[in-house]
């Protein structure tokens, strides 16, 4: 190691710390700012929930393809309470409000999938080799 | 006689890279997130710059980036992208900081490589996947290329003892 190579691995750690700082400053307030729940039955959009519009506490029915489920939105997350499915998975799954999450029912077809528009990091899903 | 020599060696090393390549590809990811490896095919590279010099590894870096990805079944698909630009943009750097810049010795120039490859990969990720959301990972990539490229550097300062400077041209 020479000088000039611990100067380098000193620069890239305050470089790393700046990146980081950047980071927590722009993709986490970023990516769930304007974040959106779509909803679909079947495969079809149904329904699309505005998340972070204010203070909004909302329960509402959805239809499935095989009985109805109630879906709660309240603080920028979105969860189902309730549903007569044998498993409970999508109730299990609980709050969700992160793009990129989602919530699946599978007997009723319903996926309630978190997408966000700019910043979304729910995009990346290659392998770099 | 010195053609002959060094076509066989160039030969050999670009074999070397191409299975380096094809084995790190297989081997499972040590590092907790996606896109983040050790750099093993690197270690080639920086032998080729060091023997050779500039154009011989470029040359070493392309063909091994090209022959490991038609071996492994991801020819001209994104990650041969990926590897090819991190590949090409690493070199280049390597060669620069080799050449003109004596300071830096075969560990920092490693470090350095391994940046830059990072660099060059998530730059070509973010246009091809037109997603800018991708340099969330630059904090993460960075951090992680100081002790892949810190090893690869110290496995290229070990290797080089070895190898004859008498293979030069």
């Amino acid at each position: 190691m020479t000088r000039a190579d611990k100067i380098l691995t000193a620069g890239v750690i305050v470089l790393v710390l700046v990146a980081f700082f950047f980071n927590s400053k722009v993709f986490s307030t970023g990516s769930k700012d304007g974040a959106t729940a779509v909803i679909k039955v079947q495969g079809k959009v149904v329904m699309t929930v505005d998340l972070y519009q204010g203070e909004n506490k909302d329960t509402f029915t959805l239809e499935g393809k095989h009985y109805p489920e109630t879906v709660e939105v309240e603080n920028g997350s979105i969860r189902i309470i309730e549903s007569p499915c044998p498993d409970q998975i999508c109730v299990k799954r609980g709050w969700i409000d992160t793009p990129g999450e989602s919530i699946i029912c599978v007997p009723n077809e319903i996926v309630i999938d978190i997408e966000s528009g700019k910043n979304s990091i729910d995009e990346i899903d290659v392998i770099a080799q | 006689m010195a053609k002959t020599h060094k076509l066989v060696y160039i030969s050999l090393l670009v074999t070397l890279g191409t299975a380096l390549h094809i084995m790190e590809a297989m081997l499972p990811n040590p590092f907790p997130i996606p896109g983040a490896k050790l750099g093993l095919a690197n270690i080639v590279t920086l032998i080729t710059l060091y023997l050779y010099g500039f154009k011989e590894g470029l040359g070493v870096a392309f063909l091994r980036v090209l022959f490991g990805s038609l071996l492994s079944g991801t020819i001209f698909s994104l990650s041969f992208m990926l590897s090819l630009s991190g590949a090409l943009v690493s070199t280049l750097v390597m060669a620069v900081l080799i050449g003109f810049i004596p300071a830096f010795s075969i560990i920092g120039v490693s470090v350095a490589g391994s940046l830059a490859h990072n660099l060059g990969q998530l730059m070509t990720a973010s246009i091809l996947i037109q997603a800018a959301g991708i340099f969330y990972y630059l904090p993460f990539l960075l951090f992680f290329s100081l002790p892949t490229g810190f090893s690869t550097g110290l496995i290229t300062r070990m290797l080089l003892k070895y190898l004859p400077r008498e293979s030069r041209p």
